[in-house]
């Protein structure tokens, strides 16, 4: 009984250093504080002791990766409070959404910061992706360039299948003409069956939606996610620099920046989420054709380019552009100038000049195709988007004739395409019913 | 002597200013999602017994929360006298239909903004209030000459009467009917002088408009303009999901001969009446030829033989046109 006590007692005094031993567990070495730190915290340790100090200035990532994984974190967090209110049947989800929006406390928050943050982390990964490649970070990286790649994909269908499950006008119409581009892909038909369930959306396209949405890719992507940092480790950091230059403790340097531009990431969001009213059409009607139906944004270039041709727009221009991202570090060798914004002075003049040539040549190709009224004799042969895919090619040979470089023929090349990308999207945004062109100042016709 | 300086200090007070700027956001989102604009509302109308979010689930499925600010007609907000209380109201219990039913809006929504319009509609778009409010029955009725919807039914033939149905066909379940004029189903609510301009001066709401004016035949009758921008407001309005009200021209045709025919035991002889009003009051302008193209036999069970050219007026008044495409 005594002996009890006692151990009792010992335990109860030794309370407050054995619960911080559960927060601090370890052992402490006789290294400096900072590298124990990095030690002790899981997060912390993504980092390595030491980093270059490149790393710590701005203009080498603009913090572009990180941004996307803070927009990734707050995905998370509020498609979690989402998830307890939907439900994913065609005769609920509208009202559900409209519960959230107008009834429940905080969902129209919830639902703003949702939408704002896959929107944001679309943006933040393609501009990743376009910084990563511009400075050829890609090289010795090859691993980590193909894991980045899937990450872009995978983000894309996070939110594509995310724009579904509000069952409005809107997202029925949309999701319903991105997945007939499909078809122009041989096997489409197939994968658009796969895709949707079905031969129409349906209810079973909505359960198939929101499991994907919910469950099977964001599980992929946040593997991939990890997978990804551990590249970035493996790889030795940040692509570019010299070896041996003096080092700099990532705790505090580096860390504290970066909490500092999660802070304001999530404080941009969470304002913007405040004072920002999402949209939520007409509940989806498979009888009432939205017109025009436009795909999400990100796919809206795309739209815009099968308009032009299913053959040249749908699958030629997109296999271009996938096969250049996927083979860009295999055709590029050179190590000179890496982690350089378009690696070097005249890498630079060449990539802005061919980008904005292609911008003024795109848009008189486009201004043809709207306003020329004769049709050309063979449309899908001589339309915008071959025109631009023969522009980027020429890029890519004189540029890489002239300056001897194939990376700087591929970047003359991207920086058309994305001249391209940019122009299609424009246009896709202008369109209006039975996709004519309308300026943003004109008002549509209804009747 | 200065201070030796803290690795990171200005790092840890611009977070430490970024971090107190998301907590006083957060608190003030929290802040506003629990006090929302219906509970003041509440507050100044019923100080002593604040009812909470009132709800009625209503016909066709769907859940009306007005009465959380419009409780009864003697509350401080509650909605002023039903004009047809004494005849549509006995038949449609607010308790049972909700309000929205009839006067339209979001009547899921909380506050007066959404809650006051339509979903997704263009342009801002109050209740719908007499005479408007006719455009409603439309949503579950068959337009018909029935007491309290007479300016519906005149809208709806002088729908039929003016042709519009030459480039505004109702055909195809709403797809692809821009051959000359747009799908007047999937246009979305307009205001009802938006849709008088678009029938008597279609230039004024959108320039490039190749469409006829009207004014010929509408400009010196007011009342008929008005019963065609009911019929017109009606066409854009939703249709509960789950409502056995609505005939759909697909289930008519295969209804037996009676329930068109009131002949003798469901036989079309002698003085036979047709249900449907547009062929009764029409009658004289048909022949029979028009609609059948051989004599029906008595009791036949076959589907009523109307021809297809015919068919695709039913959709003016039914939910759909007569399965037969062409």
């Amino acid at each position: 009984m005594s002996r009890f006590l006692a151990e009792l007692g010992d335990a109860l005094r030794a309370f407050p250093e054995s619960l911080r031993r559960v927060f601090r567990p370890g052992v402490s070495g006789p290294d400096d504080p900072s590298s124990a730190r990095l030690r002790r915290n899981l997060l912390f340790h993504l980092h390595p002791l030491k980093v270059r100090p490149r790393t710590l200035t701005f203009s080498a990532t603009f913090a572009l990766g990180l941004c996307t994984a803070t927009l990734f974190f707050l995905l998370l967090l509020s498609g979690l409070f989402l998830m307890m209110v939907y439900t994913p049947d065609p005769q609920r989800a509208y009202a559900c959404m409209q519960d959230l929006q107008w009834a429940i406390p905080g969902g129209a928050f919830f639902r703003a910061l949702h939408r704002l943050a896959a929107h944001g982390m679309v943006v933040c990964a393609g501009l990743h992706l376009l910084r990563v490649m511009f400075a050829a970070a890609y090289r010795r990286r090859e691993l980590n360039w193909f894991f980045g790649l899937s990450l872009l994909l995978l983000t894309a269908g996070l939110s594509f299948t995310g724009y579904l499950l509000p069952w409005d006008q809107r997202a029925f119409w949309a999701v319903n003409v991105s997945a007939s581009m499909l078809e122009n892909v041989p096997g489409g038909e197939t994968l658009r069956g796969l895709l949707l369930g079905g031969p129409d959306i349906g209810a079973d396209t909505l359960v198939r939606f929101y499991t994907l949405h919910v469950a099977l890719l964001p599980a992929l992507l946040a593997g991939l996610f990890f997978l990804h940092l551990w590249r970035i480790r493996k790889d030795g950091g940040l692509a570019g620099g010299e070896a041996q230059e003096a080092s700099v403790p990532a705790w505090p340097d580096l860390v504290l920046r970066e909490a500092l531009v999660f802070l304001l990431v999530v404080l941009a969001l969470v304002v913007l989420s405040a004072l920002h009213d999402t949209p939520l059409g007409p509940p989806a009607d498979p009888h009432r054709p939205d017109n025009p139906e436009k795909a999400p944004w990100y796919f809206l270039w795309l739209q815009e380019a099968v308009s032009h041709s299913a053959v040249a727009g749908g699958v030629v221009l997109p296999g271009l552009l996938i096969a250049l991202l996927a083979l860009l570090p295999f055709l590029d060798r050179g190590d000179e100038g890496v982690g350089r914004l378009l690696s070097s002075p005249l890498g630079r003049r060449w990539a802005c000049g061919a980008f904005a040539l292609a911008l003024a040549v795109g848009a008189a190709l486009q201004w043809w195709s709207i306003a020329g009224g004769d049709a050309p004799a063979h449309p899908d042969l001589l339309n915008p988007s071959s025109g631009m895919m023969a522009l980027s090619l020429l890029a890519l040979l004189v540029c890489g004739m002239r300056t001897g470089s194939v990376r700087l023929g591929v970047f003359c090349a991207m920086a058309v395409l994305l001249a391209a990308v940019l122009l299609f999207l424009v246009t896709g945004l202008c369109r209006g019913p039975e996709w004519r062109f309308f300026w943003p100042w004109e008002e549509w016709p209804v009747a | 002597m200065p201070k030796p300086s803290i690795p990171g200090r200005s790092l840890r007070i611009a977070i430490a200013v970024a971090a107190g700027a998301l907590l006083l956001a957060l608190i003030a989102v929290a802040w506003r999602a629990l006090d929302p604009p219906w509970r003041d509302i509440q507050r100044k109308a019923y100080p002593a017994d604040p009812p909470g979010v009132v709800e009625i689930a209503a016909c066709a499925g769907t859940l009306d929360r007005c009465a959380t600010c419009h409780a009864d007609h003697d509350a401080p907000l509650g909605p002023p006298r039903c004009r047809a209380a004494e005849t549509l109201q006995a038949q449609h219990p607010p308790g049972r239909f909700g309000c929205s039913a009839c006067h339209g809006g979001t009547a899921r929504a909380l506050s007066p903004e959404i809650a006051h319009r339509m979903p997704g509609t263009r342009e801002k778009d109050p209740l719908l209030t007499p005479p408007h409010l006719e455009a409603s029955c439309g949503r579950c009725h068959v337009p018909a000459r029935r007491p309290g919807m007479e300016r519906l039914y005149a809208g709806a033939m002088k729908f039929l009467e003016l042709g519009c149905l030459l480039c505004h066909p109702l055909e195809k379940q709403g797809r692809g009917s821009w051959d000359f004029g747009p799908d007047l189903r999937a246009l979305g609510r307009l205001s009802p002088r938006y849709l008088g301009d678009a029938l008597l001066e279609p230039t004024k709401n959108f320039a490039g408009s190749s469409m006829p004016s009207f004014a010929p035949a509408l400009a010196d009758d007011p009342a008929a303009l008005e019963a065609l921008v009911i019929f017109l407001e009606s066409l854009a309005l939703p249709r509960p999901r789950e409502c056995n009200q609505r005939i759909r021209a697909d289930g008519l045709l295969a209804l037996s001969c009676g329930a068109c025919h009131a002949g003798e035991g469901g036989a079309a002889r002698g003085a036979f009446a047709h249900r449907c009003d547009y062929i009764l009051h029409n009658a004289s302008r048909f022949s029979c030829r028009a609609c059948h193209e051989k004599t029906v036999p008595a009791g036949s069970s076959d589907a009523c033989p109307l021809l297809s050219q015919e068919r695709k007026n039913c959709a003016v008044c039914h939910d759909e046109p007569a399965g037969g495409r062409p």
